[in-house]
């Protein structure tokens, strides 16, 4: 891939803290104008993951680069960024508008109406002091904080938590609107169904390793599908103890007339398969990013 | 720079008028009972105390005339110990404290560089301890002219700074720990624990002849309140606070960052 078209480029990073190794060679390269969904269960590496690339944490091995740019040249990196993470610590004495007037004053030109906007869509006041605001209107003002700029990078930590349903949804419409304007976004989340619906592609980290990385449309079609068939019961049993002929087809469960296969593999054999059985009906569901998830750290605990 | 700068004086405008108000009025009531000091029994009750415990409390000869008594009174133990205690509190809050608070990675995360930073608030914490030494001075001018007596005010600015560099080196000195360790209580601990025990040596080291070397790594020896201000030990005050804030600045853009989570 051209190094051109990277947002961020993370290569060979490793870090530890004392004897703990948290990441162990991690190595991602973020496209330009993609939103990337970065996930992990808890103690994966995610957030240190983030911190290196913000160079809060600095890394024991590897390097950084944003845009090209050494993640350790923070004027010039990090005019470029936005970030938001799951509990942004903002000054607690200062009211919203003073933040924000803060935030606009360390970047070239002014987007206080950019903020105002944004305060608007997202429904929070800003003449109430950070400190009196609850968790999800602070975290509101931390996403206006890391949009007002106009950035090239979002980089986002968790980033809906404290939001509800209504906010989530305006979050994910700011998103999608953010890349389609060509922004790039690195979020790290637990919500899967957030990162189904935005993300492009998606890796996945466990023990400070990455363990997949694919885009979300190769990550369903190479995902176990899950089948149901309609038949009469004599052929629901033959289906039952014959369907090991057809390599990738497993039996996941059976009710009055209906059994429940998974499928991963070529689509086309499975189809041929099935025209020699009389069935019914048939229903082919797409897996959930959250089944795919626990696919994945299935197998690789296996492994 | 100076935005970074003028938020942190703006948060911290309370503070800076309540410490400035009470180190003022300070230096005011203690120039506005020199006249009683002067004019009563004082001399022949203080020549009855031990030398140590009269230069903790100031020698004889400082209450009789202006310039010992502000000297005495005003620059040998209040203003700079409660400077100190200011200076400590005031590093370790925008160091450490942040730090700790996890504001140190919303600011980073920014385009602000880590010695970008540690510069805008080591020039926000001189700007405060500055503005309130500066309290002594004009208090002692309001108080001189209250009880009608002059003083070289140029004397009585040299002196201001030198005290305003002894604080800044105490303050230093919790910078310093904050850095390497990024533990605040640690900062505030070390650093006040050695104000106090640099006091003590000091004023004690006439009369104890085995403080005369653990004075030697005292600021207070090297911290003239007096008339006379010795050019080595303003160099010894100045290098010592330059090797903190260097040794410092070069631990912090090291280490990773104390963040809240």
């Amino acid at each position: 891939m051209d190094k051109k078209s990277n947002a961020i480029v993370i290569k060979d990073v490793y870090k530890s803290f004392g004897s703990n190794d948290v990441l162990k060679g991690i190595n991602l390269e973020i496209r330009e104008g993609e939103i990337f969904g970065f996930l992990g269960p808890n103690g994966s590496g995610k957030t240190t993951t983030i911190r290196v690339i913000l160079d809060i944490f600095r890394a024991k091995k590897g390097y950084v680069e944003i845009f090209g740019i050494s993640n350790q040249k923070i004027k010039r990196s990090h005019s470029l960024i936005g970030y938001l993470s799951s509990e942004m610590v903002m000054d607690k004495d200062l009211t919203a508008k003073q933040y924000l007037k803060f935030i606009n004053s360390r970047f070239k030109g002014n987007y206080m109406a950019n903020a105002e906007t944004l305060a608007n869509i997202l429904q929070v006041k800003l003449d109430t002091k950070i400190g009196k605001l609850s968790t999800g209107n602070k975290q509101k003002i931390g996403l206006i904080s890391a949009l007002m700029h106009k950035p090239k990078l979002l980089i986002l930590d968790e980033p809906t938590q404290g939001f509800d349903p209504l906010i989530q949804q305006v979050f994910v419409r700011l998103l999608l609107q953010y890349k389609k304007n060509g922004g790039t976004v690195f979020m790290s989340s637990h919500i899967l169904a957030e990162v189904q619906e935005l993300c492009d592609r998606v890796g996945f980290i466990k023990n400070g390793s990455i363990i997949g990385l694919k885009s979300i449309n190769e990550l369903r079609s190479s995902s176990r599908k899950k089948i149901v068939i309609s038949a009469n019961q004599k052929e629901l049993e033959k289906i039952k103890y014959q369907h090991k002929s057809l390599p990738g087809l497993h039996f996941i469960s059976e009710t009055d007339n209906r059994i429940s296969l998974g499928f991963s593999g070529d689509i086309n054999k499975l189809m041929n398969y099935l025209s020699t059985k009389n069935i019914t009906d048939i229903t082919i569901l797409e897996p959930e990013l959250d089944e795919i998830f626990l696919d994945l750290y299935q197998k690789e605990n296996i492994e | 720079m100076r935005f970074l700068i003028t938020k942190i004086i703006f948060q911290k405008r309370m503070l800076i008028f309540w410490w400035f108000l009470g180190v003022l009025l300070l230096a005011v009531f203690t120039m506005y009972f020199f006249p009683v000091f002067k004019n009563g029994n004082i001399s022949s009750s203080l020549n009855s105390l031990p030398t140590s415990l009269q230069k903790i409390i100031g020698d004889k000869a400082s209450w009789n005339t202006v310039g010992g008594y502000i000297s005495q009174q005003i620059f040998a133990l209040r203003v700079p110990i409660g400077l100190s205690v200011l200076s400590i509190y005031i590093f370790s809050n925008l160091f450490t404290g942040e730090e700790k608070k996890g504001l140190v990675e919303t600011q980073l995360s920014l385009t602000n560089g880590r010695t970008r930073i540690l510069l805008n608030k080591l020039a926000a914490s001189i700007v405060i301890i500055g503005l309130v030494t500066m309290a002594a001075c004009i208090g002692v001018i309001i108080g001189l002219k209250l009880i009608h007596y002059n003083y070289d005010y140029i004397n009585l600015l040299k002196i201001s700074l030198n005290c305003l560099l002894l604080c800044l080196d105490f303050g230093l000195v919790a910078f310093l720990i904050g850095c390497i360790s990024g533990k605040n209580g640690l900062a505030i601990g070390v650093s006040s624990a050695y104000v106090f025990i640099s006091y003590l040596i000091t004023s004690m080291v006439s009369s104890v002849s085995s403080l005369r070397i653990p004075d030697k790594f005292s600021l207070f020896h090297y911290y003239s309140n007096g008339n006379v201000l010795n050019t080595r030990d303003l160099l010894v005050l100045t290098s010592f606070g330059l090797i903190c804030l260097i040794i410092g600045m070069m631990t912090f853009n090291l280490r990773d960052i104390n963040t809240n989570s």
